[in-house]
This record gives C-alpha cells, sequence and structure tokens, in this order.
C-alpha cells in the first residue's frame, strides 16, 4: 500500500494533465502498481497530511521511554526494594486512583452491614485472614468509589496492590497514615460517610476483608469491565446479574431515580401554582366582596323565583379558561345540563350562552346545537364593570330569552364553593307575574317616577340588574376558580411529596437488594474457590 | 343602552376626578329562604344532584312594612365596585331622577325610580354628604328602604372643576362636529353629563 501511494504521488508529477481520477482507475491502460493489491481498488484519494509536531514529539518520546525500560531493568535487578510500587513509604504526594464502581462501596450503615453478615454466616471460617489491614483498602477504594460515583470516570489505578502492600505491614499506623492520606487529599463531597468508615474499621472487618481478597482475586475478572465509562459497563453488567440471580423483579436504581427526580420537580411545579392562585385570589376576593351589595336591590324588589314557568329559558353558563382547577367547572356544567333537562319540555326550550372555555368544552360535546353564543378568554384584563356591562349588551342583543338564568359558582371560602342559580325575568314575563299575583304581586304597587312608560322602565330595569348580576357572578366565579386551583394544587403537592417518600423506600430497598446480592455473589465465588 | 352610555360618561367624568378609598361591604349571611317549587321539580327529575342555591338565599330579608311612618329612612347605595353607604339611617335623600330632584322621607310611597347624572345628597341630622351619581335606578320600599344602585357615586369635593368645564367645551365641540347617529349620541351624551357636573359644582 505504500508502494500504491507513493506510485499515485509520482503519476500525478509525471502526469499532471492527466485527471487524477483515471490515473486511479483499474483496469486502465497506466502501471502495474495499480493493479497489484485488489481490495485497494476503488480507494479515494489520499492527500498526506503534513507532518505534525505531534509525531515528532512522539517519536523522541519513544526514544527516552525504551532507554529508561532498560535503565529500570538493570536496576531493578540490583537494587529491588527502591522500584517496588507496592512498598509505600508514607511520604506520596500524588496516586492515581482507580474506581471500581462495584457498589460494594454503599456498605457504610450498619445496618446494611448487618444484613451482608447474616448473608454469609456460613462462611465465617475462610474470611478470617488479613482482618484489619484489609479493611482500609476496603475503605480506601470505597470511599474512591463514593466520590467518584459522580464523576464520569475513574482513572486505573493499583489501589488493590497498594492495598495488597498495606496488608503486609501490620502496623495501625501506617494503615492510618495512609487512610489519612486519603482523607486529606481527597476534599471530600461527603465528609460524614468518611467518618463512618474509620469508626467502623475498628468493628467487624471480617466481611469487608474476605471481599476484598475476593475483590483481589475477581479484579483480573473485572477488569476488563474498567473501561473508560467505568458507570455504564458495570451498571449494565451488574443490573441482568441481579435479575437473573435470584428470579425475583428488581428495578434499577437509576430509574428509581429519575422517577424521583420528575416527582420532585412536579411538587415543585404545584407549590408554584399554588402561591400563583393564592397571590390572584387576594386580588380577586376584595373585588368580589365589594361588588355584593349590589345585587341585592333588585332582588328585595324582584325577589328570585327560579320556578317561573317561561317558554324560552337562556342558560348563561360562567366558567373559567384555565384548567387545573378542581372540580368547579364540571359541577357548574353537570347544574346547567340539569336545569336545561328542567326547562326542556313539549314546549318549553333552553338555550345556552356559555362564558368560559372550559363549559364550551364539555357542552359542545352533546349539546352542540343549543348553544348560542360562547365567549372565551374573558379574564385576560382583570375584570371591571365596563367589560362586562357590554358583555350583557352583546348577549341581549343576540337572545331572545323569556327567563335569563345564570349558573356560577359563589365564593363562599377558600375551601367551599357553592354552584348557585340567579334568575332574571324578562320585562313581559315580569309583568305577567306582578299581575298574577304570588311573590311579585307587590310589584304593581310601585309607583313610576318619571316620564317613561312602566314598560319601558321595566326593560332597562332588566337590562340594567342582568348587567349587575352578571358582574358579581363573573367575579365571584372567578374568586372560586382561584381558591379551587389553589386546594387543587396543594393537594398534588401533597401526593407528590406521598410519592416521593415511597419511591426514596424502593430506592433504598433496591440499592440495599443489590449490595446483597453483590456480596453474595462475591461470597459465594470465594467460598467455591476456597473449598 | 343605558349603560352603555353611564359607563361611557363615567369614563369622562373620571378624567377630573380623582376617586377615594372604597368601603367593604358586608355580605348578608345566608338565610334559608328557599323556593319550595322549584327543589321539588329539581329532585323529581334529578334526584342524584343537590340543586343550586339562589340569590335570595345569600340574602338577609327585609323588614317587612311597619304600620306606623317610621322616624327614619334606611338607605343602601350600591356600586359594582363597593356599597358605599350600606342601611344606613338617615333623615332625608334627595335623589336626581329623570323628572329632576326628588327628595325622599320616611314613608314615601313605594317607587320605582330610573336616575340620570346629578346630585345625591343624603341629609343625616346637621350632615349633608353629596355624591355626584352616574345615572342608575332607585327604589323605594314601603318599609323606609331606599336602594339606590348606580355606576359611579363620587363625593362632590373630590371632583375638578376646572377638567370639568374642558371637557365641557370639548363635548360641545364633538357634539358640533359629530357626523354618525352614533358619535352624535356620545357626544351629546358627554356634553349631558358634564354640564350636570358643571351645575353640580356651581350650586
Amino acid at each position: 500500500m505504500g508502494n500504491r501511494s507513493k506510485d499515485l504521488l509520482q503519476v500525478e508529477h509525471s502526469h499532471p494533465s492527466s485527471s487524477r481520477e483515471s490515473s486511479l482507475l483499474v483496469g486502465k491502460n497506466d502501471s502495474k502498481p495499480l493493479q497489484q493489491k485488489s481490495y485497494l481498488q476503488g480507494n479515494p484519494i489520499t492527500v498526506p497530511f503534513p507532518k505534525s509536531e505531534v509525531l515528532g514529539k512522539v517519536k523522541d518520546f519513544i526514544g527516552v521511554i525504551s532507554e529508561a525500560n532498560r535503565n529500570l531493568r538493570l536496576y531493578a535487578k540490583d537494587k529491588p526494594e527502591e522500584y517496588d510500587i507496592e512498598v509505600l513509604t508514607g511520604n506520596e504526594s500524588e496516586y492515581i486512583k482507580m474506581d471500581l464502581m462495584l457498589g460494594i462501596a454503599d456498605l457504610h450503615t450498619p445496618e446494611s452491614l448487618a444484613a451482608a453478615e447474616a448473608a454469609i454466616a456460613g462462611c465465617q471460617s475462610v474470611i478470617n485472614r488479613n482482618s484489619t489491614s484489609s479493611s482500609l483498602e476496603f475503605e480506601g477504594s470505597s470511599e474512591e468509589e463514593e466520590d467518584e460515583e459522580e464523576d464520569d470516570g475513574g482513572e486505573d489505578d493499583d489501589t488493590r496492590q497498594s492495598g495488597s502492600h498495606v496488608r503486609h505491614k501490620d502496623s495501625e499506623l501506617q494503615q492510618d497514615d495512609f487512610l489519612s492520606a486519603l482523607l486529606r487529599s481527597h476534599q471530600k463531597k461527603k465528609p460524614s460517610k468518611i467518618i463512618e468508615l474509620s469508626v467502623q474499621s475498628g468493628s467487624d472487618c471480617s466481611i469487608r476483608s474476605m471481599a476484598m481478597a475476593t475483590l483481589r482475586r475477581e479484579g483480573k475478572r473485572l477488569s476488563p469491565l474498567i473501561s473508560p465509562r467505568p458507570i455504564e459497563a458495570l451498571r449494565s453488567a451488574l443490573v441482568p446479574y441481579q435479575e437473573e440471580a435470584h428470579g425475583l423483579r428488581y428495578i434499577s436504581t437509576q430509574a428509581v431515580r429519575n422517577r424521583m427526580k420528575s416527582v420532585k420537580s412536579i411538587q415543585k411545579i404545584t407549590k408554584a401554582m399554588k402561591m400563583v392562585a393564592a397571590s390572584k385570589l387576594r386580588q380577586v376576593q376584595s373585588k368580589a366582596e365589594n361588588s355584593r351589595g349590589i345585587w341585592q336591590p333588585f332582588t328585595a324588589l324582584l325577589g328570585d323565583i327560579p320556578s317561573v314557568d317561561v317558554k324560552k329559558t337562556v342558560l348563561v353558563t360562567i366558567s373559567s379558561d384555565k384548567g387545573l382547577c378542581g372540580g368547579i367547572n364540571s359541577t357548574s356544567v353537570k347544574i346547567s345540563r340539569a336545569i336545561h333537562k328542567l326547562n326542556s319540555g313539549p314546549d318549553k326550550e333552553a338555550k345556552y350562552v356559555i362564558l368560559g372555555e372550559k363549559a364550551k368544552v364539555q357542552l359542545v360535546r352533546d349539546s352542540k346545537k343549543h348553544i348560542e353564543l360562547s365567549i372565551t378568554e374573558l379574564q385576560k384584563n382583570p375584570l371591571n364593570y365596563t367589560q362586562v356591562s357590554v358583555l350583557a349588551d352583546d348577549i341581549l342583543k343576540n337572545v331572545q330569552f323569556d327567563a335569563l338564568r345564570i349558573v356560577f359558582n359563589k365564593f363562599n371560602s377558600v375551601v367551599s364553593f357553592v354552584p348557585t342559580m340567579a334568575t332574571i325575568l324578562s320585562p313581559e314575563i315580569v309583568e305577567r307575574e306582578a299581575e298574577a299575583g304570588g311573590k311579585l304581586g307587590a310589584l304593581d304597587s310601585y309607583e313610576i317616577e318619571g316620564g317613561e312608560t312602566k314598560s319601558e322602565i321595566l326593560q332597562n330595569l332588566a337590562e340594567f340588574q342582568f348587567s349587575c348580576v352578571l358582574f358579581n357572578a363573573v367575579l365571584e366565579n372567578a374568586c372560586s376558580e382561584q381558591g379551587a386551583r389553589m386546594s387543587a394544587m396543594d393537594s398534588s403537592s401533597r401526593n407528590a411529596g406521598e410519592m416521593l417518600d415511597r419511591l426514596t423506600l424502593t430506592y433504598n430497598r433496591t440499592r440495599q437488594a443489590s449490595i446483597t446480592t453483590e456480596l453474595i455473589e462475591i461470597i459465594s465465588g470465594a467460598s467455591a474457590l476456597e473449598g | 343602552m343605558l349603560r352603555r352610555g353611564c359607563s361611557f360618561l363615567v369614563r369622562s367624568c373620571e378624567r377630573g376626578v380623582a376617586v377615594g378609598a372604597r368601603s367593604f361591604s358586608a355580605d348578608a349571611p345566608a338565610v334559608a329562604a328557599v323556593d319550595s317549587t322549584f327543589v321539588e321539580a329539581w329532585k323529581k327529575i334529578i334526584p342524584n344532584l343537590d340543586p343550586p342555591k339562589t340569590l335570595l338565599s345569600y340574602m338577609r330579608p327585609r323588614p317587612p312594612t311597619p304600620s306606623s311612618i317610621p322616624s327614619k329612612l334606611t338607605v343602601n347605595l350600591a356600586l359594582p365596585y363597593s356599597s358605599v353607604i350600606s342601611s344606613k339611617e338617615v333623615d332625608m335623600v334627595i335623589i336626581p331622577a329623570t323628572t329632576g330632584q326628588m327628595g325622599v322621607l320616611p314613608g314615601h310611597v313605594a317607587t320605582i325610580a330610573e336616575l340620570k347624572p346629578g346630585i345625591l345628597s343624603v341629609h343625616e341630622g346637621n350632615d349633608l354628604t353629596k355624591y355626584f351619581v352616574s345615572g342608575g335606578f332607585a327604589f323605594i320600599h314601603s318599609n323606609s328602604h331606599t336602594d339606590i344602585v348606580t355606576i359611579e357615586a363620587i363625593p362632590i369635593d373630590r371632583i375638578d372643576s376646572a377638567l370639568v368645564q374642558k371637557g365641557l367645551a370639548e363635548f360641545t365641540q364633538k357634539l358640533n362636529s359629530a357626523s354618525t347617529d352614533l358619535e352624535k349620541a356620545e357626544a351629546q351624551i358627554g356634553v349631558d353629563v358634564h354640564s350636570a357636573l358643571n351645575s353640580a359644582l356651581t350650586s
């Protein structure tokens, strides 16, 4: 192949006029070297790269390192103890860490320890060698694993070899030095856990020693797994391992953790929404309470008789535009449907005028032909009387009615919303009822002041009454919407919190189970090898 | 149409007016005044749901007509934004009805009066409170309760006369230059309100 590229170069120089492709084409009249290696046919043109300095550096380095290797071999033969990297003098300033990510690391709570102990109670005889020293190795590597867990990959190291060195020396002092050196340099993210470890070093070391012994042995088995991305490799190795081992179903801890993260973010969002709803409620509530005086005079004069028999009823259903506000919109729609049913008959009919997106969506499904008018985005600007009076004007112009029934949720308190229906009769019906006597009978006794006739006055009165009552109804419904949203978001935050608790328990259980499983594997492996 | 006109002239009023603090209205406690016919009809057809409440159930019932004329008049002045006066015992009220200023004393005959923009004065002993009201309605009941419902009621001392003059001039000019009926009507309403304001200030 070198031949070929050189030839290509020559071809370029010697035939500057001919096209490059023709020189490369096989089977053409050109030189034999092109036909030598058939598998290289059709290769694209390779242009030689300019010589990089890295290449020069590498060449130099190769010379240097071969020199150093030769020297090392010579001197190590003479003075082995100086070049033994397994002998720690305790004065090391730098070292390389190895992150095995075996999941053994988390065995630092007494409970998990006890569980592991119980699991391997049978293998006690095998374990009792190299007790104290090996515990340190374990702690060392576990500390590293603890910290490395978030990092993207540990560096390869001979921790186990240094650990085995520690095994040779029996003095506690050396071990403490090693441990303290590790402690100092690590700058732990989780200092409390490290302390726990050191405290426990005195306690039962049997399991850990056994674990480390097996780990050393198994290190050879595991080393191919210690790739630049140990986390994924090991985890994927571990997960099916666990599932096959016992025939039980283990959710991977990663999946549980993901779910916990999403549940926590949902909880935050719903808490924020509750705060927003609370502040909006404060604003609207004062308005709504102030507006309660305006419909009372009309009701005092005319009463409120929902059972009036009328031919044409127009149902004004008030709902919200946005969702996540609990069940108030469904309640309003249910009541509207019921009133519609009540007021429909052979000679009676009822029509809808819908305010708000949510009721429209629900009513369009089954009562589409009864809907006269639907208005949305009422609360784009803060509610005021002018807007509502224009709206009332629109409605009055476009629908014929004998009675107008406004269905809304009255705001009693932050947790109580009462579905309410307000009735407004058209002037003709009012007159009819007044003549008939009954509740409106007293109306006749009222004199009409002014030059206008009674019917005109009653017309104006009905319109004014409608706009005032509608204003109050819209405000009350807005209050109810915010209150309902507050309580809905509150209960969903609470549910999210409970779910988070449950998930945390599952996560811990899964984690401990995986630790136990791994331990059992190692122990049974060790005992198999021993036995 | 009436309301639209009212709201229109309210907007023009407010240019010269500083609106004061609104008083909170007390909500009447719920009294069970239920319409039994309705409830029965409801229960027959829709047995599962509770019938909706009516507005009557949220109102304190009014006292019946006393046999003798009471000494004081109970007045309620309600706005969409607040109840300026609620259940206040006064001696006399003068309301700006369409036919002119009308005085209301205890024992007045039951009346429904439509109001035009003008001054409402409340006389309580030696106190006299004047409000400029945009149009509305006044109900005088036989039990010496008076309900006045308007869109805006502003104490006179909050009205700026300079702005009133300016507004009057502006609307007169608009009236003269108006082409369509709608514009004419709007300009006319503006002129009416401002002249009423003017006379309110001068009187």
